[in-house]
């Protein structure tokens, strides 16, 4: 697969306060990536570097080849690449869900019966059929996130960077934004960067990048990333519970693999032991 | 000290509406002075009803709501010395902050309490120190500090007023897992040194499993379960099959169990997980 974004030796400063220094990173066409980092470390600042809100202090971004400080570029970056935020109240601007999610083709100035067929399919696809009418501040946390999604996801973007989505939510809501990030990945190939706090949701994805000070710290699967507990605590992470449970029962002297980050990975693989000590 | 104790307690947002809606209803039990509860539930269970009510922001629609034996709605003129004695920590209360130094947003509170300028100045000095803000932090402009510094401060707002009892909603929300610990053991200290009643509203089963003695489980506007965090635990299945976040140890261990290995269920810490699967084992090769 080919290279969607492209970072190349990127710095960036807030005035004399440095954010982000010499990240050199490449994210697939297709891929789900994940990026971690203790608040601060600089994760917010690359999401808005990819889609030209920020514009890298040295070294370059691109977006399907696209230099984001090209400004003729811009339109077109952004239509590659979205986002979406902590915060839904912040991003919902009409007052009816199908016409929020139509905002911003409208803007696009896209045919109004193109708008209808992208409108209904991005309601589909965050499963707000049953709200298109609806007025969004009636909704919850985790239905407002997905209308923002949607909104999203009618420009028809080849990637969403996703800014700790699921921060305010509760753990439904939070469980079904993953669930439709999730299927947008895999059903309709959509390249995924989501910088989130949770270990679990990281462990869902292909691969993890972690930042700390500003520069990529760690760069792997979840797998490879997650077996190194300590280091994870050093940067000021941890380590999902069903990793920390596996580490410690091989402590225990119990013959698992390393790198368990699912939960019902540890369950299948315990289970295989019984069967063989039965 | 205080004890809150709630009998028959219920709340109807727009009473006499179309659309009135019950938030919560019927809710007996007491807080006892000196217990750190944790309150779990569903989004629209009731949780952050149920706390409103605890210091009189909101009345109750039915029963009441006792602060040390005295309805805190009997005499309106005593109310706000009642809720003085119930500190809150609404969520995301950093969006609160708004004054031009850190020191002076802790200090905004006990001004208005009219206390003299060294009293202030002592709690300032000591809410600070519990919620380990740097001194060097506290004359620059709270929109300047990091989203943790920032929780930590406005927290520390309400603790300079003294409360006997300290409830939080979701004090963790948003923050990366150092920032969250950082805050729960902020406040687990400031419980062991005071000895105060601390009142946490979280989403996170794990957290409350890991700070708190009692664990209150809201459902439906009403208490699903009330009681100390090993006995709550005893009812996991029940706990999972009405939709709650369980921690993830006890739902692998509820899972392994199902399906025919003979391991404690009652148990969400890493370490105690590892210690019944590891038994089970070596139970098995004895034989």
């Amino acid at each position: 697969m080919s290279n969607l974004i492209r970072f190349d030796n990127v710095s960036f400063s807030y005035g004399s306060n440095r954010v982000l220094e010499g990240i050199d990173l490449e994210i697939r066409e297709g891929e789900f990536l994940a990026v971690l980092g203790y608040n601060g470390s600089g994760k917010s600042t690359m999401a808005k570097l990819i889609n030209g809100i920020l514009l890298p202090t040295e070294g370059k971004v691109y977006v399907d080849g696209m230099d984001t400080s090209d400004e003729t570029k811009l339109a077109d970056i952004r239509k590659t690449a979205g986002m979406v935020f902590q915060n839904p109240d912040n991003q919902i601007v009409a007052t009816i869900v199908e016409e929020d999610v139509a905002f911003a083709p409208e803007n696009l100035g896209i045919d109004p019966a193109e708008i209808r067929i992208r409108v209904d399919d991005a309601i589909k696809a965050v499963g707000l059929e049953k709200h298109v009418k609806d007025a969004p501040h009636k909704l919850s946390g985790g239905q407002k996130q997905r209308v923002a999604i949607a909104g999203v996801l009618a420009m028809q973007p080849r990637c969403i960077i996703l800014d700790e989505p699921t921060a305010m939510l509760d753990p439904k809501g939070r469980s079904l934004v993953m669930g439709v990030i999730e299927r947008l990945n895999r059903e309709k190939g959509i390249t995924i960067v989501l910088i989130t706090h949770f270990m679990e949701e990281a462990a869902r994805a292909d691969r993890i990048v972690i930042l700390s000070e500003g520069k990529v710290a760690e760069n792997g699967s979840p797998k490879e990333v997650f077996s190194k507990k300590e280091r994870m605590i050093s940067l000021g992470l941890e380590v999902p519970p069903v990793t920390d449970l596996t580490l410690r029962l091989i402590d225990n002297g119990i013959d698992l693999r390393k790198d368990i980050i699912k939960p019902e990975e540890l369950v299948d693989a315990l289970l295989e032991i019984k069967e063989t000590t039965d | 000290m205080s004890t809150i104790k709630l009998e028959n307690a219920g709340f109807v947002y727009q009473k006499g509406m179309p659309d009135e809606k019950v938030a919560v209803s019927g809710v007996s039990l007491t807080f006892e002075e000196g217990d750190f509860i944790g309150i779990i539930g569903h989004t629209g269970s009731g949780k952050s009803t149920l706390i409103q009510m605890l210091n009189g922001l909101l009345r109750p629609t039915s029963g009441h709501v006792y602060i040390d034996g005295d309805d805190i709605w009997d005499d309106r003129s005593k109310l706000r010395e009642k809720r003085f004695k119930v500190g809150l920590v609404l969520q995301y209360p950093e969006y609160q902050l708004f004054e031009e130094t850190v020191r002076k947003d802790i200090a905004f509170g006990p001004k208005n309490l009219g206390l003299s300028e060294e009293e202030i100045n002592s709690r300032v000095a000591e809410a600070a120190d519990f919620l380990k803000i740097p001194e060097k932090l506290l004359d620059r402009s709270p929109f300047d500090l990091s989203g943790g510094e920032k929780r930590r401060a406005a927290i520390a707002g309400v603790l300079a007023m003294r409360p006997e009892v300290l409830v939080l909603d979701e004090p963790t929300a948003g923050l990366d897992p150092r920032g969250r610990r950082e805050i729960l053991d902020v406040i687990s200290n400031y419980h062991k040194a005071e000895k105060k009643t601390i009142i946490l509203v979280s989403h996170s089963m794990d957290d409350v499993a890991r700070y708190a003695s009692k664990v209150l489980v809201m459902n439906a506007g009403g208490v699903f379960y009330y009681d100390t965090v090993d006995e709550v635990f005893k009812h996991a299945l029940e706990l999972r099959e009405t939709g709650l976040n369980i921690p993830t140890v006890t739902d692998i261990l509820l899972t392994l169990k199902e399906r025919g290995m003979d391991v404690d269920t009652d148990i969400y810490t890493p370490a105690r997980a590892a210690q019944t699967v590891t038994q089970y084992f070596k139970e098995v090769e004895a034989r």
